[in-house]
């Protein structure tokens, strides 16, 4: 594991984690504004673009942070869902059945997204908790070096 | 009654994350009248105000800890300030955003403590539970 890009991922998951908080709070000034979805859903419609991206980023910190292949996996599915989000967005026709059974799963699938952030967020903070809690050398170069290890034996064995 | 609190704070809970989806269900809908087009959201949370005085109930009746007394108190506090944030702030420009933000947050803050709740009375449920089985154990199978 490389901790202190670990370190960064646990920190950024929080940072999703509020940030998906507060499009809730957005989306509801956008209903309280004005009701329809032009007026007052301006900054819901920023943020959801700023979260595209970010959670877009998570991926390759993921990757980066080596803390295996869960977390990986996870931002990506969260990426995928909120591009999911976009879609839902773009797709919809007001005032239909159509566009109101698919922003009833807009609204859950947001709800889904701050659950994942945040167990995202937990499981990364137990895996750094575990590895420094396994060895006394904390990250840096012998930990990762250690984690080479039986990897490269692997190739050997077989 | 310790299973029946869980099952029911359960079901609670079920409900919240169904009314986060009926709030999305009422934003897309057209008309003049806000309660009208969240009428299913307002109908789901009238309800939801009266399930949480239950649970109120339900929890002194159960006793899973103090803990969970206190939070399911905190979560039907917070849900009656649900209907002030909708409906005092009026109903248009940047004042009925404000309250209808807070209305959101306030949500899912009641969404996250009632989850808590259930977490808390499970493990009251299992609490019950382990001196049972360990008595039942004493008897060689």
């Amino acid at each position: 594991m490389n901790t202190v890009f670990a370190k960064i991922l646990r920190i950024w998951m929080l940072l999703l984690t509020l940030l998906l908080v507060v499009q809730f709070a957005l989306a509801g000034f956008g209903i309280g504004y004005g009701g329809a979805l032009e007026d007052g859903f301006g900054m819901h419609f920023a943020n959801g673009n700023a979260l595209l991206y970010l959670y877009a980023a998570a991926i390759p910190l993921a990757l980066a942070s080596r803390a295996g292949a869960a977390p990986v996996w996870l931002t990506a599915l969260g990426a995928f869902l909120v591009l999911l989000q976009h879609g839902m967005a773009l797709v919809n026709v007001p005032g239909t059945l159509w566009g109101q059974s698919l922003f009833l799963f807009h609204a859950l699938n947001g709800l889904a997204l701050v659950f994942l952030a945040h167990r995202t967020g937990v499981l990364v903070r137990n895996r750094i908790r575990e590895r420094s809690a396994a060895g006394p050398t904390r990250g840096g170069r012998t930990g990762h070096a250690a984690d080479e290890a039986p990897a490269s034996a692997g190739p050997e064995a077989s | 009654m310790k299973r029946f609190f869980l099952g029911w704070t359960r079901f609670v809970v079920l409900l919240l994350v169904l009314q986060v989806g009926l709030a999305g269900w009422g934003a897309v809908t057209e008309g003049e009248e806000r309660v009208m087009r969240f009428i299913a959201h307002v109908g789901n949370g009238g309800m939801l105000m009266f399930w949480l005085m239950l649970s109120v109930v339900f929890a002194l009746l159960a006793r899973p800890g103090r803990k969970a007394v206190l939070l399911t108190v905190l979560s039907a506090v917070m849900i009656f300030m649900q209907g002030a944030f909708a409906y005092g702030f009026g109903d248009e420009g940047a004042g009925g955003g404000v309250g209808i933000a807070l209305h959101a947050l306030n949500g899912l803050g009641i969404l996250a403590v009632q989850a808590a709740v259930a977490r808390l009375a499970k493990r009251a449920v299992d609490a019950t539970r382990a001196p049972r089985v360990r008595a039942g154990s004493e008897v060689p199978a």
